[in-house]
């Protein structure tokens, strides 16, 4: 994008996000759902909209809602209303959709982000409110005369989550998605898998001069569905109403269609064609109460936020900002390498357990998806090593055999001989003086230059310690004894 | 009376057609119900709810649990007025002629 | 002993003591269907399976088995209920030839009490009307005479059963549709407390309102058939659940009986007017005590019964759009004709009309003054319900302001043919329950006046209090025994078949 554009124009952004909750059945009827499976084959009456049929609210589609509300910190509506939308689409079985209106669940909140060059922002939200989704229209080859229709994703619990207009280029509002998924992730109610739909985006843009309090017309833009085309389309988007407004324009509100493969915008809609979704208030579902004792419950269930826990490794346990980005990142790991700090004694050797996680462990877990090592086994290893009875060496070996599956760096490390650390009351000089006087041509050359004979009496003093004592001081102290 | 074009564009927002006929008929009938439901403005409804659910109880919410299926997929699909490949068949949707989905 | 002049309560005795075989009664009013139902046209489809599902109840009755309480006794099914076995039409082209993959609850909860489903009933198309002259298939007559309309929207349930072709029958009331038929046909017609009966199956009119509920004969039938109905359902989230409101025993001694003052006022039938004021003055020599009461927001009733019940018809009447199942209109070249076609070559006039009032009523700009202004006003009238039993068991009136009318005489006029409703829309309002009781005849006088005409009273109770109305209706039927004993008689029908 020209950076031209940005001088002269303040971009106004706001998303709705559609993410599908994934819990075993549907929103409103006991049918499961799966991505991808044969057409028309996860329906009952109830996803068709047959005659008689009546919603029934899934429990768990609730409870991960209020999860995400209380998450992103809203106002939950104790009392809360569906209502239905109206609109005729072959996707929409009943000529509806049962969402909510004007009293939805969840008000307010907001969501912490992160920028690539560690700018914090934080988006505040309009509302979060509870849906079905539709089922899908497919399109034959351009010449067909019919298109198809697929219910299998119709009724599936969707969170419709709408940011207010306070995003203000496309990175924030790419930042806003990734942070928003890694919410939804970390809650454990939506994959966020963008390609496959379950986490779905549409963006309202307008831009306004810059210095000028009253908004632009905005534009809604559909069908991004990915992290690239939400910034593609945004950036073509501001590009497209500031050449608008330079030949003196006014940009037309409208929906608008994003086609990736083209990299440009079609008018689905303007305004003058809006529909007219006649809401009222679902009579088949009365108010949805959600009590403080199940917001409560739910709340204790409710897991830490991945932008709060990088803050909290990073104060509490001094890790770098990048370390504490991978445990993040890795969210199973964070629990782990807190339970490791608390086998090993509290947090004095946090960062030192960090350093062996995120070394040592971290790629047999991306292969595997495991953890190979217990939390108690990693805490007693680096336990041994601080505790001077274990070379950092020996211990590298002892942790192969604890990632081979083995237990009890302890036993493992006595059974092999290698406990306790040779060099203290001179022991170790004692050692390298004997090995002098039973060397005295080797001592000579060196003596002369040959400096790399240190390597073999460093080698044979690692020899008889058997790997208990410091390679490094060794080394320094035959250096000072060759001398 | 209502207008003829008042008329018709309830009946695009319903998807109804209608004959002319019918139209003209849906003037006179809409006019006089609607100039009787007119009563209803001079009620002092000041400060009251409106009733949505007329028994004030909570929603019954069902458990997350699947139920097994009394009628094999196939058979929805057999019933429907054209279906083929797996799907329901409709008349070609023109993109940015329609509305788009949720 | 003629199995279509029993009682259903005598008639589930008799077969469970084996004194009768489930296949005799059904045998007895299948004979009286084909010779009658022609002329009345009140039922739709016969079930084909009803003899052997009768004989397979013979069979479990012989092994030892307790049928349950409606042993043996045929029931027919409104239409706009659905079932696997038959088709359900709505009395509408729209659905005609569709078949339900599922049964509704009230339909299970019938078959698991040992009841004979006898087949589905004509209606008003989608339960819309009150004369059953707009369905589909043909007007169903009043078997009283047959000159005159049973009433509707159940009017085929109404017919059947006032004819002894079945000796029960499901109606659904949404603003009268079960108690005006029943006050047409010289029957006992419930519409219960809104959440009392599953709607799951029932093909939803206007779901802040439907209620399924029995037309019989008798107010024993009445309760027998209700007992089976009543009851929590986990598919309809409007169902009561027993915590959120117990039924209520009915109260002991002597009714308060409060006489709604507005429902005998401007509008009512001097002939109706007399026959309910003569009821009342037997009650009341009867020892009960008559509380004069008012309701001063009923007159609103209709208003805000047609703005409400007519939105949610058309949003309700969104999912036939010839998509997924039944009709679809043949030829359309793209979307939209496909839609408009279909709904508009599939439904009736009546039908359309209510989906444009509705669709007018939600539309932008009007969704305050009308929609939410009615649901506000229908606040006024559950108040005004509420505290009006602060005084009485039960309130009285007229359930309709006329005696039946002829057939076609209100078919130009709809706003006159909805204000036949005037008095019952009120229980669906306030979601009370409510029961039409045959009160008396009109006087048949002179050769070509016609003959006497049935008139109904109705009774409303509080939520949850059925067994005050039955109570009532027993009670009225002691003080009346010469309107209980009074049956049509079987020659008019007779007459225009042949």
């Amino acid at each position: 994008m020209n950076p031209a554009v940005l001088d002269r124009y303040e971009p106004v952004i706001g998303l709705e996000v559609h993410a599908q909750l994934s819990t075993a059945t549907k929103m409103f009827t006991a049918v499961p759902y799966r991505f991808g499976v044969e057409p028309n084959t996860l329906v009952d009456p109830v996803v068709l909209g047959l005659p008689g049929v009546l919603p029934v609210v899934n429990r768990e589609a609730v409870a991960f809602a209020v999860k995400l509300a209380l998450a992103v910190g809203g106002r939950i509506r104790h009392r809360s209303r569906f209502a239905r939308k109206h609109y005729f689409y072959p996707d929409l079985p009943k000529g509806y959709q049962i969402s909510q209106y004007d009293e939805p669940y969840c008000e307010g909140g907001a969501v912490d982000l992160e920028l690539a060059d560690g700018q914090r922002r934080r988006v505040t939200l309009t509302r979060i409110h509870l849906e079905e989704d539709s089922g899908k229209n497919m399109h034959a080859d351009a010449g067909a005369n019919f298109s198809l229709v697929d219910f299998n994703r119709a009724g599936v619990p969707l969170v419709e989550i709408v940011s207010e207009p306070v995003i203000a280029s496309a990175a924030e509002a790419v930042g806003y998605l990734r942070a928003l998924r890694q919410i939804l992730r970390t809650l454990g109610i939506c994959d966020g898998n963008l390609e496959e739909g379950s986490m779905r985006c549409d963006a309202n843009v307008s831009i306004r001069p810059r210095g000028a309090s009253k908004l632009g017309t905005r534009t809604e833009m559909k069908n991004l569905n990915s992290f690239k085309a939400v910034s593609d389309a945004i950036e073509y988007e501001i590009e497209r109403q500031a050449g608008v407004l330079d030949a003196g324009g006014a940009v037309v509100q409208a929906t608008l269609l994003w086609d990736p493969a083209l990299g440009q915008t079609k008018v689905l809609r303007t305004k003058e064609e809006a529909e007219d979704y006649r809401y009222f208030p679902e009579p088949d579902l009365p108010p949805l109460e959600i009590p403080q004792a199940w917001i409560d419950e739910l709340a204790a269930q409710t897991p830490e936020l991945p932008l709060a826990l990088k803050d909290r490794l990073v104060a509490q346990y001094q890790l770098t900002p990048y370390d504490a980005e991978i445990f993040m990142n890795n969210l199973e790991l964070a629990p782990y390498f807190e339970r490791c700090v608390a086998q090993a004694g509290g947090p004095a050797l946090g960062k030192k357990l960090a350093n062996w996680i995120l070394t040592e462990l971290l790629g047999a877990f991306r292969d595997t998806g495991k953890i190979p090592v217990a939390a108690e086994d990693l805490a007693a290893l680096v336990v041994l090593v601080e505790g001077g009875e274990l070379t950092g060496r020996n211990a590298k070996d002892v942790f192969a055999r604890l990632l081979a599956g083995e237990r009890d760096p302890r036993a493992l490390a006595a059974a092999a001989g290698l406990l306790g650390s040779v060099g203290a009351d001179g022991e170790l000089e004692a050692m390298c003086r004997e090995l002098m006087d039973a060397n005295p041509a080797q001592v000579e050359k060196y003596r002369k230059g040959k400096i790399n004979v240190l390597g073999f009496f460093v080698g044979e003093v690692m020899k008889r310690t058997r790997g208990k004592a410091d390679a490094a001081a060794v080394t320094a102290l035959l250096k000072e004894l060759l001398a | 009376m209502i207008e003829r074009e008042t008329v018709l564009k309830i009946a695009r927002l319903a998807r109804l057609e209608l004959s002319a006929q019918e139209v003209e008929a849906m003037q006179g009938q809409l006019g006089r119900i609607l100039s009787y439901v007119e009563m209803i403005q001079g009620v002092d409804t000041e400060g009251v709810e409106p009733t949505a659910h007329v028994l004030d109880v909570n929603l019954t919410l069902r458990p997350d649990v699947p139920a097994e299926t009394e009628v094999p997929p196939a058979a929805y699909l057999k019933a429907a007025p054209d279906s083929g490949y797996g799907f329901f068949k409709v008349p070609r949707i023109v993109e940015g002629g329609e509305h788009g989905s949720v | 002993m003629d199995p279509c002049s029993l009682t259903a309560v005598a008639l589930a005795r008799a077969v469970k003591a084996r004194e009768l075989t489930a296949v005799a009664v059904w045998e007895a009013f299948e004979a009286r269907i084909r010779r009658f139902n022609p002329t009345l046209n009140a039922f739709l489809h016969v079930n084909p399976r009803a003899a052997a599902e009768a004989a397979a109840l013979d069979a479990r009755i012989a092994a030892g088995e307790d049928p349950g309480p409606l042993a043996g006794v045929p029931v027919a099914v409104k239409d706009n209920i659905v079932t696997c076995q038959m088709p359900t039409t709505c009395a509408s082209r729209i659905l005609e030839g569709w078949v339900s993959p599922y049964d509704a609850t009230v339909v299970k909860k019938l078959r698991a009490a040992g009841a004979v489903i006898a087949g589905k009933t004509n209606l008003d198309e989608f339960a819309m009307g009150g004369s059953n002259e707009n369905s589909a298939f043909g007007p169903v007559r009043n078997p009283w005479d047959l000159r005159q309309v049973p009433g509707g929207s159940s009017g085929g349930s109404a017919a059947a059963v006032a004819a002894r072709l079945v000796p029960l029958a499901l109606g659904s009331d949404t603003g009268g549709s079960v108690r005006q038929p029943a006050s047409f046909c010289h029957l006992h017609g419930l519409k219960p407390t809104y959440g009392r009966v599953s709607r799951h199956g029932l093909v939803a009119f206007a779901s802040s309102l439907d209620q399924i509920g029995p037309l019989a004969r008798t107010a024993d039938d009445a309760a027998l058939l209700f007992s089976v109905l009543a009851g929590h359902d986990p598919h309809d989230a409007t169902s009561l659940r027993p915590d959120q409101l117990a039924p209520a025993p009915a109260p002991e001694g002597p009714l308060r009986v409060g006489v709604v003052r507005e429902f005998l006022a401007e509008g009512l039938d001097p002939r109706v007017r007399g026959i309910i004021d003569a009821a009342l003055a037997n009650w009341k020599a009867a020892g009960a005590t008559l509380v004069d009461v008012s309701l001063p927001s009923a007159r609103y009733g209709i208003a805000i019964y047609y703005l409400l019940a007519t939105s949610e018809a058309s949003s309700n009447l969104s999912r036939y759009d010839g998509v997924r199942y039944a009709m679809r209109a043949v030829g359309a070249r793209n979307l939209e004709e496909l839609y408009s076609r279909t709904r508009g070559q599939g439904f009736g006039p009546e039908v359309k009309r209510r989906i444009l009032l509705g669709t007018y009523a939600l539309s932008a700009g009007y969704y305050d003054a009308y929609y939410r202004k009615a649901q506000q006003v229908r606040t006024l009238i559950r108040r005004e319900v509420s505290a009006a039993f602060e005084a009485c068991d039960v309130l009285a009136g007229p359930t309709v302001p006329t005696p039946p009318f002829g057939l076609g005489a209100l078919l130009g006029d709809p706003l006159s043919m909805y204000l036949s409703d005037m008095y019952a829309v009120v229980a669906n309002l306030a979601g009370v329950p409510a029961l039409s009781v045959p009160a008396g005849f009109t006087a048949a006088d002179g050769v070509d006046a016609p003959p006497a005409l049935p008139v109904g009273l109705q009774v409303m109770a509080r939520p949850g209090h059925e067994e005050t109305l039955f109570a009532f209706a027993r009670r009225h039927e002691a003080l009346f025994p010469e309107l209980a004993g009074r049956v049509a008689p079987d020659a008019l029908s007779e007459e225009v078949a042949r």
